[in-house]
């Protein structure tokens, strides 16, 4: 358990981010309570659930954004504080724009998650710039590579944060609602945007409130709710009418009263009975 | 001018302050620490205060200290209580009081004295002075052109700096040294009140004219070099604190540039709103009413239509 894994140590279907028992929060309360989850290699997840309900906070703990109090994240396999190479999990944060109080390019704001890969001294290479263009046509904003990111619409600018975390060409990606804000078309060119990187074998973690637009690509729904995950299914289900989860868990989470707190001591997340098979999550992805 | 020794050591030192300040400012300004220059100003005049006492080096010890207040400002914002604020303005208050009241104790402590180090005279910068803001200008313009791209990324956007794991806390506490350095450097031509100023009012003009990072840095350094230099030889002419008089010109080519930048825009027609003015964020269940209008969506907000475009919503 070295830092010194290679992108391919972990085999395909092996874990690649895993909450047990984890609690996160800040000061002396916790957001999130004692939820295991696991997250494999090639999954599409959704992590849905109301406002508050602590999904972001298990995104921030997982990238070592939020404190976790209790329990233990583990990232490729290995505890999150021994993890050093952070550039393998990207992170889309939920931002409306990506306007700093200084004037910025595409191509300067996606450079940046370049840098995670390059050492301190080094200059960058023709390699680096390959791979942020890369990142930047991947998203389908090679023609504004050299406009201000302040002139892009709100759209545009999601997909700016996207190629900035896909320039450390990551095998994960975390995004925070990316599709909030984005009008009905534009929502539905990010999830084209997302099928190519998950055809590439990419593992994406999405926190949404809205799964309809994701729903090509999803294998996976994770449902949130007061800190606890409440839900856990395959896609083709959760997003199937008679599923309890898009019926019971969006709207009224209180309600429901097989409400529990997965508590599986190998780590995977346990599902309440009445949503279906167990055994049936983890799904490996569509591409 | 250029025949007197003392009014070409004024312009070297402001040509090295113009070139310096702009570059750390540029950071600051995008991470929204404007005023931290400021702060380390105040902190700065104790530590040139000790160094009139106690008849050592003012510049040599005005480092020392505002590095060391510098770094503790720093590991105060990290800790992120809600006490940080008020603790930064104890931190301040303290820096300025004390300096002035060492000053005061001090045998050479004349109230020109202490006027020259707040705000700036061109007649004070000696051949020792400019060896060491000659060094500190390169030092600190090497760091903060060679790590550009980092503290670029840092300073941008920190969470996303910190979730790919990049060294968040060693690249502020690096700005934090680098914006002490650039005090001192300042303080003989644009003195310690009037510092933060000058890193970031030519960034203020960069921001309404630049499009990318790097123009709107060459535009900071333009602006701040000639407004420094002369800013300088204006203050020789008009027997002026030089400080104030190159702050003001600096503002005055702001108020042009931003005033060039709203007719170009009143040019181009559409009205609209700044969202960085503008503390609200329209999306899907925001409580304004939508309403569909071509290829986006309308937000209703206060009787008017709202749409998103890129930093700012039109009036539709």
């Amino acid at each position: 358990m070295t830092s010194t894994h290679r992108p391919s140590a972990p085999p395909d279907g092996g874990p690649v981010l895993e909450l047990r028992h984890t609690s996160i929060g800040y000061g002396a309360r916790a957001v999130v309570n004692d939820v295991s989850l696991r997250i494999d290699r090639g999954e599409v997840v959704a992590l849905v659930g109301p406002n508050g309900s602590g999904k972001t906070t298990i995104v921030r703990g997982v990238l070592g954004l939020a404190p976790v109090v209790g329990g233990e994240v583990r990232l490729f396999d290995v505890p999150a504080g021994r993890f050093h190479e952070r550039w393998r999990i990207g992170y889309v944060p939920q931002r409306h724009t990506v306007v700093g109080a200084v004037p910025s390019t595409v191509q300067e704001v996606v450079a940046s998650g370049r840098l995670p890969r390059r050492r301190w001294w080094k200059m960058a290479t023709a390699a680096d710039r390959a791979v942020v263009h890369r990142a930047i046509d991947v998203v389908g904003l090679t023609d504004q590579t050299r406009a201000a990111v302040s002139t892009l619409s709100g759209g545009q600018q999601r997909r700016v944060l996207i190629a900035r975390a896909l320039a450390a060409d990551p095998e994960v990606l975390v995004m925070d609602e990316p599709t909030a804000g984005v009008d009905g078309s534009s929502a539905e060119a990010l999830t084209r945007t997302l099928a190519r990187l998950v055809a590439d074998g990419r593992t994406l973690l999405i926190v949404t409130h809205d799964v309809a637009p994701l729903a090509p690509i999803l294998t996976r729904v994770v449902a949130v709710a007061d800190g606890s995950v409440v839900g856990d299914e395959p896609a083709h289900l959760a997003l199937s009418p008679a599923s309890a989860l898009s019926h019971g868990i969006y709207g009224h989470p209180g309600h429901d009263p097989h409400h529990q707190a997965p508590d599986d001591p190998a780590g995977r997340p346990a599902t309440p009975g009445w949503l279906g098979d167990p055994g049936l999550h983890g799904a490996p992805a569509a591409g | 001018m250029l025949q007197y020794a003392f009014m070409q050591r004024a312009l070297m030192a402001a040509l090295l302050v113009g070139l310096t300040a702009p570059v750390v400012g540029v950071y600051l300004v995008q991470r929204r620490l404007a005023l931290i220059g400021d702060g380390l100003g105040h902190v700065a005049l104790t530590g040139v205060a000790l160094g009139v006492l106690t008849g050592g080096a003012p510049v040599l010890v005005a480092l020392a200290c505002s590095i060391a207040g510098a770094v503790a400002i720093e590991v105060i914002r990290a800790r992120g209580k809600a006490s940080a604020d008020v603790a930064l303005a104890v931190m301040f208050y303290g820096g300025i009081a004390g300096g002035v009241v060492l000053i005061g104790l001090s045998p050479q402590g004349t109230p020109a004295n202490l006027s020259a180090y707040l705000f700036g005279a061109i007649t004070t910068t000696t051949s020792g002075d400019l060896v060491v803001f000659g060094l500190l200008s390169a030092v600190v313009l090497a760091v903060a052109v060679g790590l550009a791209p980092r503290l670029f990324a840092v300073s941008n956007d920190e969470e996303f700096a910190r979730a790919s794991g990049m060294n968040v806390l060693g690249l502020n506490v690096l700005l934090a040294v680098l914006t002490a350095a650039t005090v001192v450097i300042s303080m003989r031509i644009v003195g310690l009140l009037l510092i933060s100023a000058l890193m970031i009012v030519p960034n203020a003009v960069a921001q309404v004219t630049a499009t990318s990072f790097r123009s709107s840095m060459g535009v900071a350094v333009g602006v701040g070099v000639g407004a420094s230099v002369a800013g300088t030889g204006l203050s020789y002419y008009a027997d002026t604190p030089s400080g104030g008089t190159i702050v003001l010109l600096a503002i005055a080519v702001f108020l042009v540039a931003s005033v060039g930048s709203w007719l170009r825009s009143r040019w181009h027609g559409r009205r609209h709103h700044d969202m960085r003015e503008h503390p609200h964020e329209h999306g899907p269940g925001c409580g304004h009413e939508a309403i569909p209008h071509g290829d986006h969506l309308d937000y209703l907000h206060d009787g008017h239509r709202h749409a998103a475009h890129g930093a700012h919503y039109d009036e539709h």
